[in-house]
């Protein structure tokens, strides 16, 4: 049975949003087609050790603990972007967007490094961007619709080498400004949107797996249909919560 | 006061109930307090002694336990009595008050109690826990640990705090005013040295190491020291030591105090309600109700509504517990874990403004510890999906579980699972618990939640 290995970067740290749910759908969508997975937490001070893994996941977290993590990553940066380069998948969420760009000025105009696997820079902004956040996303020519959550005080503007996830519906995105959301740059997505994202969101999981195994196997999969009939209803109900038709 | 702003604001409350919009806790105190903005002020003056106690999870609770200890003491107070803890809840309670009482026993949302202290000025501030809850509503934690500790910077010195030791970030809080007292729990079998996945206040409050937990009793809460600069848990003066939990009959234990030690029994079930008794024991204790009023009180308490509430209908016996935020859910299940065999249960899930638009949370609480008790699963409320999902992905198979769109349907759902002197347990966030409650009571198996008292 093909393993893939997934990262979860400072677990303990960012967590806030309900995260361990993306992790969940990926195990499961890929137990129900036949493939094992084997989950690493990776934390503070801890070694990142860029062959080791297929798809790594950061997740949102409070201010003081992104903090923390910011300098941490930073000891695990070089290391990252071999893995980028090398088409490691990356799922990096609302704290996660901000880490894995250029980096984020707080309100007192402080700076944050991140990472820069994502060309994509981040400031504060006066307010809390916060509500139901509905997109139309694009992925490798397909588009799909996607829900979730946003609450962020960043404002994220994407550099020439990333494209984003998607164009807003409701809601405000990346700076609530050019109707983007999320960013892409080849197999690293960087999103505001929780909920958490993937349960909802069944096409976007299925995107980053497939990337997984590809990277795993060498070979682009044809992922077994599942039955995406309970994942469809609650898409349609938090859509049409958000008061945006289908 | 001006007569007419008062006048108006009540009869509004009357109004509100006459046409069915309410119970009208709400309504008068927020009219009054736009015709007369200082009038939680002038209210509170009146007050000899004012108990506010804030929270994320127990408020409602504990000041219930702490009103019904001095009812038994025959000293005749006002409280907010019906959840509405906001500044106009708190106004209505005011301006409802007979001039005779001269206690104030209030609840305050943990959110607007900044803002009310400066307003209401109490003798006793009661600090219990600070969970992560409707981060859309609240903002981060850390945003209302940064407030609190403004507020409590600018508390006058004859301010009495009373303050829960085992939760790092409130024991920090309490160590910058001299008027303090702790309180914690002992160590206790029901305590457990790992984390859970949900917890908060990991890190040191005053140089960001991370904590060591020699025991952990719910989320964060616990035995704790800094792992760099050796800040630890104070020594608390009031302890809750011996805890029995007896599923959900109800808890006992022993509280003690430099005073005293006594045996504490109350009928309401899990830890957190142990937490929830101490805390009353030790608000009691400091306004010098005795021993033997504050036993009786805490031991004939009927739960909160919402809260481990037993309605009756169609010989179905329905238990309500409200599960609003992964804590307070984590705590719940725990405490269904205390029962012997399966249980049925219902889980309603609502995002509305006050249960948090945010449903994201579900998937911080610890379904998995429950899932093979559980008997029949029904789901409910605006976002069921969301929750059918949460169990979906915890492998509970999608065939055991029934989404139930309405109230009626849930309740006719149960019927037929459950067949006749069954037992059931909902778990429903804030704003599902009272539409349950008012399914319910359609069909004649419970009681306005205001008109309690």
């Amino acid at each position: 049975m093909t393993e893939i290995r997934i990262c979860h970067l400072y677990p303990k740290e960012m967590n806030i949003y309900g995260d361990r749910g993306n992790i969940a759908v990926i195990q499961k969508r890929l137990e129900w087609r036949g493939y094992s997975s084997s989950i690493t937490p990776i934390s503070t001070g801890d070694d990142f050790t860029p062959t080791n893994f297929d798809l790594c996941y950061l997740g949102g977290g409070q201010d003081r603990d992104q903090m923390i993590v910011a300098y941490d990553l930073q000891k695990k940066s070089a290391a990252l972007h071999s893995a980028a380069k090398d088409g490691m998948v990356f799922l990096w969420v609302c704290g996660g967007i901000q880490l894995a760009g250029a980096g984020y000025t707080d309100s007192e105009g402080r700076r944050i490094p991140g990472v820069g696997i994502l060309d994509l820079d981040t400031s504060a902004g006066k307010n809390r961007l916060i509500g139901d956040l509905v997109l139309e996303a694009e992925l490798n020519g397909d588009t799909c619709k996607v829900v979730g959550y946003e609450n962020h005080a960043g404002r994220t503007f994407l550099g020439p080498d990333a494209t984003p996830l998607g164009s807003v519906l409701k809601g405000h995105g990346n700076n609530g400004i050019d109707r983007t959301e999320g960013a892409v740059q080849r197999r690293a997505i960087g999103t505001y949107m929780h909920g958490p994202i993937l349960p909802k969101n069944p096409w976007l999981a299925d995107k980053l797996l497939s990337w997984a195994i590809e990277h795993k196997t060498g070979k682009m999969p044809t992922l077994t249909p599942l039955d995406n009939s309970l994942e469809n209803l609650a898409q349609q109900v938090a859509i049409t919560r958000a008061g945006v038709k289908r | 006061m001006s007569n007419i702003a008062l006048s108006l604001a009540k009869a509004a409350g009357w109004i509100s109930r006459a046409l069915g919009f309410g119970g009208g806790t709400t309504i008068p105190g927020m009219i009054l307090l736009k015709l007369r903005p200082r009038a939680l002020q002038e209210m509170a003056q009146e007050l000899e002694e004012i108990i506010i106690i804030s929270a994320t999870n127990g408020k409602t609770t504990t000041a219930r336990m702490v009103s019904h200890a001095a009812h038994e003491s025959e000293i005749s107070f006002v409280a907010n009595t019906s959840g509405a803890n906001l500044s106009s809840g708190i106004a209505t309670a005011l301006l409802q008050r007979n001039p005779d009482e001269r206690f104030g026993i209030f609840e305050i949302d943990e959110a607007a109690l900044p803002d009310l202290i400066p307003q209401i000025r109490p003798t006793v501030l009661v600090l219990m826990n600070l969970f992560r809850d409707q981060l859309d509503r609240y903002g981060e934690l850390e945003t209302t640990i940064q407030k609190w500790k403004e507020m409590i910077e600018s508390l006058p010195e004859t301010t009495k705090l009373i303050i829960n030791a085992d939760d790092p970030a409130l024991a920090y809080l309490g160590s910058l005013h001299q008027n303090v007292e702790f309180l914690g729990l002992e160590l206790t079998d029901y305590g457990s040295e790992t984390i859970p996945h949900a917890a908060d206040s990991l890190h040191c409050q005053k140089c960001d190491s991370p904590l060591n937990f020699k025991q952990v009793t719910i989320g964060h809460l616990g035995h704790w020291e800094c792992q760099n600069c050796g800040f630890r848990r104070p020594n608390p003066s009031f302890t809750g030591d011996k805890i029995n939990l007896k599923g959900l009959n109800g808890s006992e234990f022993i509280a003690a105090s430099k005073k005293d030690s006594l045996e504490i029994q109350i009928p309401l079930a899990g830890i957190h309600n142990v937490y929830n008794a101490l805390t009353a024991y030790a608000t009691c204790s400091t306004i010098d109700i005795s021993t033997t009023k504050i036993q009786k009180g805490l031991s004939t308490i009927s739960a909160a509504f919402g809260r481990n509430e037993i309605i009756n209908f169609d010989g179905i016996e329905l238990m309500i517990m409200l599960a609003k935020n992964p804590a307070g859910a984590n705590q719940n299940l725990k405490t269904l874990l205390l029962e012997e065999g399966n249980m049925h249960l219902a889980i309603l899930l609502n995002d509305r403004t006050a249960d948090g638009k945010d449903v994201s949370w579900i998937w911080d609480v610890d379904y998995e510890m429950i899932l093979d008790r559980i008997s029949s699963l029904t789901i409910s409320g605006d976002r069921a999906y969301d929750l059918a999902l949460r169990f979906h992905y915890s492998g509970f198979p999608a065939t055991s579980m029934h989404v139930a769109p309405s109230i009626q349907e849930l309740l006719e759902h149960l019927k037929s699972t459950i067949k006749t002197d069954g037992r059931a347990i909902a778990l429903p966030t804030y704003t599902s618990m009272l539409d349950l409650r008012a399914g319910l009571n359609k069909i004649g198996a419970t009681h306005s939640f205001w008109e309690e008292k």
